[in-house]
């Protein structure tokens, strides 16, 4: 197949811009959702600067500028929330916020390093990308997922008992027993969620 | 080995950590919980020990063509138990291009999967060639962890200069040794051509008696043939700096090594034998022999050449009468860019040997890449190559061969001079 013809092939063109169009996407996304949460406040426009750093990075493929756009903004967002009221619901927001930042840094880098891959390829790039693109998203999503447990669990803990009431000596055991029950869910979770699957799909 | 991101996560969750606890604020450990939750999740996809992973290749060592496409094979296995997400980059030379597929690929393996990766290349030069190390890197899907290992098995990768069939045109030297060929040397003797009929002489074979010869003559009679034989052929190429014109990809040096080993290769299937002399930075020479093996050497000295100006044809001239055997065909290929490399085959022809010479156009390849045409330049540049080709044709045959057209249509032109003198 001749790499010319390719070339004049919309879907050859955007199969080779994918990366572009992906990456920029999800960081234009990323700076709505945000300036949609912050506005009408003071620093509102803020993150549409942390997108162009972003953006910049995505251009010329510079992993630390991607980096430091999504963190530039997590901070406006942060420091936005310093004052939010201390419920549950908003701290369990706070965590997911977090985890999405760290998501699409690492999902942005990810695309960075199939884009390159990709533009290696001459003809039919085939099933390996595919098949790692799909496990890898499947993967993160569930590590992410993980993640979300294991932070919104210790969040509970902290929650249920101030600093001061977990420090009394009395409370020290209920501390100790209260973080083995947790513990002992998120082992519970990852041997059903994680390691059966993977023992019986190994054993096929 | 930790990643960056991993050092970035443990910074934050330490400041947010030692914040929350000096301002006694419950939301910055929000972010020291998170980051803390990242980095354990993180220790889940740690990455497979080197024994785990297996790279082989299809073939250690190859032989090929340069231009030619070759397909190189690797199949990588995972041993261990755990999934793994590894990228592989097999290394390739600078003048290895990649024709379809890549040597560069993201691999997701569970435990115990093999998985074959297969990519076609072409050898841009006639060289040497060493494929590998491949390089292995694993990274967990939260980007925490990371390792980078390499196979040191590498293929070899022999590109050999490539051999054009020139089909009818056989060029043959005048002068014939006494050694079986196929070339008819105007003598009775061993062949296949019907020569004349001679009286029958005791000891010839009954099926040489010319029968009805000898019933009309009454005496007995025998058919005498025509000997063939074979002859010497020394190819010499000039590789000077100043005669390689063209670009990289396509030059007066790549063309001259593709005349000199369709040339060789035709020449030893019609079992003379030929040598090889280039000059240019080093000088490198093959005696004359014959057989397929000695077109493998031929092409072995052929291999990796560069231009240089070292040497001067003057060299030649001696490395000729001293090593060489006298009588034989020196067969140039050469651009005939300067008076110097015209007057030095003239010299040789003068002297003892029968000459032809093979000239790749260097105006035509110069055209190609040009982009403003100075037709002024080029008409100079014919005149002045046209002057030393019928300087050169007043020795031998002298073919003037546009490097787009096959050689074969250019040397028929030789072969047409040598029957009509």
């Amino acid at each position: 197949m001749s790499e010319k013809r390719n070339r004049n092939d919309i879907w050859y063109m955007l199969r080779k811009r994918g990366f572009f169009l992906k990456a920029i996407l999800s960081t234009t996304l990323l700076v709505l959702l945000i300036i949609g949460l912050l506005y009408p406040g003071r620093y509102w426009y803020f993150p549409i600067f942390g997108g162009l750093v972003s953006i910049i990075g995505i251009l010329f493929k510079s992993k630390i500028l991607i980096t430091s756009g999504i963190v530039f903004i997590g901070a406006i967002f942060f420091l936005s929330n310093l004052t939010i009221e201390r419920s549950p619901f908003n701290m369990i927001l706070l965590i997911a916020f977090f985890i999405l930042f760290y998501g699409v840094i690492v999902y942005l880098n990810d695309l960075l390093r199939r884009d390159i891959i990709c533009k290696d390829f001459r003809g039919n790039i085939g099933n390996t990308l595919y098949r790692y693109r799909k496990n890898w998203n499947r993967s993160i999503i569930k590590n992410l997922s993980f993640v979300f447990l294991i932070a919104i669990s210790a969040f509970m803990v902290s929650w249920i008992g101030t600093f001061e009431f977990w420090v009394r000596m009395e409370n020290i055991v209920l501390l100790v027993i209260s973080a083995l029950f947790i513990l002992g869910i998120q082992l519970l979770l990852y041997i059903l969620f994680i390691k059966i699957p993977t023992f019986y799909k190994s054993g096929e | 080995m930790k990643t960056k991101n991993f050092g970035y996560l443990f910074a934050i969750f330490f400041i947010t950590i030692t914040l929350g606890m000096m301002l006694m604020d419950y939301i910055f450990f929000i972010p020291a919980f998170t980051s803390l939750a990242i980095m354990i999740v993180g220790y889940l996809d740690l990455p497979p020990d080197e024994k785990d992973i297996s790279i082989e290749r299809d073939q250690e060592e190859v032989h090929t063509y340069e231009g030619e496409e070759f397909t190189v094979g690797l199949t990588v296995k995972n041993h261990g138990d755990s999934k793994a997400f590894i990228e592989i980059k097999d290394e390739l030379s600078t003048n290895v291009k990649v024709t379809e597929g890549s040597n560069h690929h993201s691999l997701y393996l569970k435990g115990g999967e093999k998985k074959r990766i297969e990519y076609k290349v072409k050898f841009l030069k006639t060289e040497n060639y060493s494929i590998g190390p491949v390089n292995v890197r694993y990274q967990d899907p939260l980007g925490l962890f990371s390792k980078n290992w390499n196979f040191q098995k590498s293929m070899n990768a022999i590109a050999l200069p490539p051999v054009e069939d020139l089909g009818r045109t056989k060029l043959r030297p005048k002068y014939t040794r006494g050694w079986l060929g196929n070339i008819k040397s105007a003598q009775m003797g061993v062949g296949s051509e019907f020569f004349s009929i001679r009286e029958y002489l005791q000891g010839d074979e009954m099926r040489d008696i010319n029968w009805k010869a000898t019933a009309r003559y009454l005496d007995p009679k025998t058919n005498s043939f025509e000997a063939e034989k074979s002859g010497d052929v020394i190819v010499v190429v000039d590789a000077f700096y100043e005669s390689n014109v063209g670009v990289f990809e396509e030059n007066m040096l790549k063309h001259s090594v593709r005349a000199a080993t369709s040339l060789a290769s035709d020449i030893i299937s019609d079992r003379n034998r030929v040598g090889l002399l280039v000059i240019g930075d080093f000088v490198r020479w093959v005696y004359p022999r014959s057989g397929q093996e000695q077109l493998y050497e031929i092409m072995d000295n052929m291999m990796d050449l560069e231009g240089g100006s070292h040497w001067r044809l003057e060299h030649a001239k001696f490395i000729m009468d001293k090593i060489f055997p006298n009588r034989c065909l020196l067969l140039f290929i050469s651009p005939l860019t300067s008076d110097k490399v015209t007057e030095a085959i003239a010299g040789l022809a003068r002297k003892k040997y029968e000459i032809a010479v093979v000239s790749p156009s260097p105006v035509d390849l110069q055209k190609k890449y040009i982009d403003i045409e100075d037709e002024l330049a080029e008409k100079l540049q014919r005149i002045e190559r046209n002057n030393r080709m019928a300087e050169l044709r007043d020795y031998g045959p002298v073919i003037d061969w546009n490097t787009d057209q096959p050689l074969e249509v250019a040397i028929e032109g030789v072969r047409r001079y040598q029957m009509r003198t």
